[in-house]
């Protein structure tokens, strides 16, 4: 009887060829249109950001300070600094494809020799936002080593050089410009770095493919299941109830055809993405078979609530809420190293099993079994809740 | 007229969507998400064998905010490879003597994976807070050297003053060609304003739905033989404009967007759309399709147009860019 009721809910798909198409499509469709637009913005935007500088004061220390900041190591291949002459005006009404104007004003250099905090206007681009963006970043990670050196200057000009006459005194404020400066911004020289290869985090192109695997299959999930909803006619329950069909075994054959729906579309998908884009996701098994998983829990997860709540709009709320937190709990939305302190909780671990296992899968090549097991403890909870008579569920 | 009301307000389903789920939404889960939010944290290790008092003023000085550092006595690398530490920096022995006598090459191991995201940012503001140490250490050697009689320490406390209470180099951030005095907005209330914009519309569509359900009941067609449907399409029109427009005062009254003009047609575009839906598209699924179609293409217009990535006419076609009209 099961199998009739599943092949009855394929049929009833198969019978709306159009929204069928549409519940398909118009996730990926959205989610390639705004990876596209963003994709495409963000490359050119960051081909290389340019910097305008009009320097007004235009003396040794402006002069070096925009030479280091050309040179810094971590920066300079996607930066250009360009000379931007005098006119400032000329630049703001065009900016072209400046990032940033950056005006240093007359008279800079003896304010801040002075001790006096005379700033820098930065003009951010907003019609190019990332690299504007980006611009910023750099610029707020240089006003610190910019005011340390400064410091150092100020400082022994302050005990030292001041008191010296003519050449001798410019030549040892040069000097120490330079030194300072170099000396700030050799910050990374601090460090010893090591990096290694095993790790508990997923990599930035992991987390990437996996929630942008993730985003589709959800939105056509509920898609699925918000437009093929079965019709809820009193005659037909009234006939299935004389031949022994009860709303239980009714939602598990629904929660079937959402499993079997889902592991084929996940399966193509999955696979789709490993044909055309190797480097990104090699194609396994056992990466599919965690998708299975996740698959399973969610159509669990709606069998429940559909069997607890009644009225469809709270069903519906009820579900996708659910849905969002053991997402969350999991690191699908942030990853899980980031997540508060509450949410890490080490009770909570069989439920982070649906994510855990894809770190065992890419980070450290092992089949995830004991989280597969897990899901298959998850997945007869909902079986068991699904068969309880409404009275005992209630209670 | 008042039946059919009544009728609808006698659904479970319309006070559910009408007032449980906003205020569950409102009163519980945004503030839980809030809070959430605000404990997002990148964990950092710290390693000081020797307990020393320069950490706890260096760590002092780094704003907690992202990141959420544990101080540990003993490296233990296992922290990376189960992701409980994004980095892990150890500390050498004599950290502040190394400081002080300007011995500053590697003074600070770090350890870091692959796959670590943001350490960048936390060495960077660990590099800064050291960095404001040894350039006055330095000054206060170079003076020594040429001046011996003036003492190092009066020498290294001077330098401070041009770090506190605020650095001597600062920028000043201004901005050009910003757009409709959008970039003034927090980004955070323009996302809850298109959540609350997509919630909207699917409380119409909802209301779109008894539409529906009018013209299979055959009550349509019962009034087309009486010539009243016109009359009862304005009951509908009205009525869920009027529900609308309360939900959006509300709304706006809890997420303090700024309005603008056309914003006060946001709501009555969005009836009017799921009207023509009603009109144009015979069946209610189909309806719902093209509804949610709309809505999710809205959602991300809108996102785009909110970052400046799209910009031009065509936009507007997708009614919650009106706020940014």
């Amino acid at each position: 009887m099961l199998y009739h009721l599943w092949v009855n809910e394929w049929k009833r798909l198969l019978k709306s060829p159009t929204l069928l198409l549409f519940t398909l499509l118009l996730p990926i469709a959205l989610f390639i249109v705004v990876g596209f637009v963003v994709y495409s913005t963000v490359q050119e935007e960051l081909d290389e950001v340019e910097m305008i500088i009009i320097d007004e004061d235009e003396t040794f220390e402006t002069k070096a300070l925009i030479k280091q900041l050309a040179g810094d190591r971590t920066l300079a291949e996607q930066i250009d600094f360009i000379n931007g002459g005098a006119d400032l005006q000329k630049h703001l009404r065009n900016p072209k494809e400046a990032a940033a104007i950056i005006q240093i004003p007359e008279g800079f250099t003896e304010q801040l020799r002075s001790g006096k905090n005379e700033s820098i206007t930065v003009f951010l681009n907003d019609q190019i936002p990332f690299s504007s963006q980006l611009a910023q970043l750099f610029l707020e990670s240089g006003q610190s080593y910019i005011t340390s050196a400064q410091a150092g200057v100020n400082t022994v000009h302050h005990f030292y050089s001041s008191e010296l006459e003519g050449k001798e005194r410019k030549d040892v404020l040069q000097k120490n410009t330079i030194h300072f400066t170099f000396l700030a911004l050799g910050r990374n020289d601090l460090f010893e770095m090591h990096e290694g290869v095993a790790s508990g985090l997923l990599s930035w192109n992991d987390q990437a493919v996996l929630t942008g695997i993730l985003l589709i299959y959800f939105l056509t999930y509920i898609l699925l299941v918000s437009l093929f909803q079965p019709k809820e006619n009193q005659a037909i329950q009234e006939r299935l109830r004389l031949i022994g069909v009860t709303k239980a075994k009714q939602r598990l054959a629904t929660f079937l055809f959402h499993i079997s729906f889902s592991w084929i579309y996940l399966f193509v998908l999955v696979w789709m993405i490993s044909k055309q884009f190797e480097t990104y996701l090699p194609f396994s098994w056992p990466y599919v078979f965690q998708w299975f998983g996740i698959a399973m829990i969610l159509a669990g997860l709606f069998m429940v609530t559909d069997r607890l709540i009644n009225e469809r709009a709270s069903k519906w709320f009820v579900f996708i809420l659910a849905s969002i937190a053991l997402l969350l709990i999991n690191g699908f939305i942030i990853p899980p190293a980031y997540l508060p302190e509450y949410l890490q909780a080490a009770w909570l671990a069989p439920v982070r099993s649906l994510y855990i296992g894809y770190s065992s899968i890419l980070t450290h090549n092992q089949w995830p079994w004991v989280e597969w097991i897990f899901i298959l403890i998850g997945t007869g909870i909902t079986l068991l809740l699904n068969s309880l008579p409404r009275k005992k569920v209630q209670r | 007229m008042l039946i059919i009301w009544k009728s609808i307000f006698k659904r479970i389903t319309t006070w559910v969507l009408m007032v449980l789920i906003p205020i569950v939404l409102g009163i519980i889960i945004y503030p839980m998400i809030k809070d959430t939010v605000s404990q997002v944290s990148v964990p950092i290790t710290v390693v000081d064998q020797t307990d020393q008092a320069i950490t706890e003023e260096l760590l002092k000085e780094i704003e907690d905010s992202p990141f959420q550092v544990t101080k540990t006595e003993s490296l233990d690398l296992r922290l990376l490879s189960t992701g409980e530490a994004e980095a892990i920096f150890v500390f050498n022995d004599e950290l502040e003597a190394n400081i002080l006598s300007g011995n500053t090459d590697k003074i600070v191991t770090w350890y870091r994976t692959e796959n670590s995201y943001v350490d960048g940012l936390f060495k960077e503001k660990l590099a800064s807070a050291i960095m404001s140490r040894v350039v006055r250490a330095e000054a206060a050697s170079i003076v020594s050297h040429y001046r011996p009689e003036t003492e190092w320490d009066e020498v290294f406390k001077y330098g401070l003053k041009y770090f506190d209470p605020r650095p001597i180099f600062e920028m000043k951030f201004e901005h050009i060609h910003s757009a409709q005095n959008t970039s003034s907005i927090d980004s955070g209330n323009q996302l809850l304003f298109i959540i609350m914009w997509l919630y909207l519309s699917m409380l119409i569509g909802y209301f779109t739905k008894i539409l529906y359900e009018w013209r299979t009941d055959g009550i349509l067609e019962r009034l087309k033989l009486l010539q009243q449907t016109q009359y009862y399409y304005w009951s509908w029109f009205i009525g869920v404009l009027a529900i609308t427009y309360s939900f959006s005062f509300v709304a706006i009254q809890l997420i303090e967007v700024p309005l603008n003009n056309w914003a006060y047609f946001i709501p009555f575009g969005t009836v009017l759309i799921c009207f023509l839906f009603f009109i144009l598209v015979k069946k209610k699924w189909s309806m719902y399709a093209w509804l949610i179609s709309y809505s999710v293409a809205s959602f991300i217009i809108f996102l785009l147009a909110d970052w400046q990535i799209i910009e031009s006419e065509w936009m507007y076609l997708f009614i919650p860019t009106w706020l940014l009209g």
